[in-house]
């Protein structure tokens, strides 16, 4: 009984691995520092991993992924930066870009994550769900912020982005 | 270049298709993690446990051992009742805020706030459930067996003292002040959440 359950997680969690893990791995990027970055994606698989037998699908799929990662990644990063101690590099330095990247005006990755250091966590997991498409009421029930906040912030993003790339290019 | 682009640049970064060793062996090292992850929390609880009903039964039989003098007996009780009311309140902190990892953020920022404040507020409160009683347990238990003029037998009650006086000084200021940064971490978080991204 106990091992057919087992299979039937792992059955799960495989398919639920195809479908996210880039989006798991982008997130782990965005939050965490290089040398970091995998065991941030350890924690939030193993989180997915057990939490799995409570999903019921009331939610998508890629919304309750959204939910669990992002939880897990705003925890380690704030227990992270509460302990300076246990902090192996600057927060400033969490998304280093080399001289090349910040040069190569054409580089969109190294811009995208230029612009993901530069704000807020919370703000961060906005523009993030955004730009993976998901529309303003998805990402209201992800984030817990109502469906105008997603919207306002949303626009601000939108207008320091061109403001601070497009406009007026360091 | 606009927000498409970072569209296009998100997008394209998150198309990694993995292969299906790779799955397979990342599901196998999950699995493992959480699996021994979960036998070291249960071991832990069954230690923790084991330790607190030792403590609890050795209290008791020296309670009930005949040579053991009436201040003694006092002490041994109010230190048992202090030990089991610290733990029942440490338990009920913990249980209180067991967090949903699937919450929205914002509520889930919320509830490690809560979490963290009463925390705070137990370790703070020790001053009054732990070290009280400890110093009143100590005091009923001396008394009448020191001899009244200062000697060397002094030396122990009064290095007990100075540990007493610093616990219930500094003690419950140790873990609010590690705990301090986190809270104001989390405080941050939520305080932009509430005010729109400038």
């Amino acid at each position: 009984m106990q091992e057919s359950t087992d299979k039937a997680r792992e059955a799960q969690f495989r398919q639920l691995l195809e479908e996210n893990l880039g989006r798991l791995r982008r997130i782990a990027r965005s939050y965490a520092a290089p040398d970091e970055r995998e065991d941030l994606l350890q924690d939030m698989l193993m989180q997915l991993w057990r939490s799995l037998p409570g999903f019921d699908g009331r939610a998508s799929l890629s919304t309750w992924v959204y939910r669990i990662a992002l939880n897990t990644a705003l925890g380690t990063l704030r227990r992270r930066y509460a302990r300076p101690h246990e902090r192996s590099m600057p927060h400033e330095q969490l998304l280093p870009l080399t001289p090349h990247s910040v040069g190569d005006p054409t580089d969109t990755d190294a811009i995208l994550d230029h612009f993901l250091a530069l704000l807020a966590p919370l703000d961060r997991a906005v523009l993030m769900l955004s730009l993976d498409n998901l529309p303003y009421a998805d990402i209201a029930r992800i984030t817990g912020l109502s469906g105008n906040a997603v919207g306002i912030r949303l626009n601000r993003m939108k207008q320091r982005f061109e403001q601070d790339y497009v406009e007026n290019p360091a | 270049m606009n927000i498409d682009t970072l569209k296009n640049a998100w997008q394209a970064s998150m198309a990694v298709t993995p292969d299906a060793t790779g799955i397979d062996r990342m599901t196998r090292e999950v699995r493992d993690a959480t699996r021994q992850g979960e036998r070291q929390a249960r071991w832990r609880t069954l230690s923790g446990s084991a330790a607190f009903g030792l403590a609890v039964i050795m209290l008791v039989v020296l309670e009930l051992l005949p040579q053991v003098w009436l201040g003694m007996r006092l002490a041994l009780m109010l230190w048992a009742l202090s030990l089991v009311a610290c733990i029942v309140r440490l338990w009920r902190v913990r249980a209180m805020h067991r967090l949903r990892p699937d919450m929205p953020l914002t509520a889930h920022l919320q509830a490690c706030l809560e979490r963290l404040r009463r925390e705070v507020a137990y370790h703070q409160s020790l001053r009054w459930w732990f070290w009280v009683p400890f110093g009143a347990g100590f005091a009923m238990a001396i008394a009448q067996r020191l001899p009244a003029t200062p000697d060397i037998s002094w030396l122990a009650p009064v290095a007990v003292a100075a540990f007493w006086f610093w616990g219930f000084n500094e003690g419950p200021r140790v873990w609010p002040r590690r705990l301090q940064p986190e809270l104001e971490r989390l405080q941050k978080l939520l305080d932009r959440a509430s005010t729109p991204a400038s």
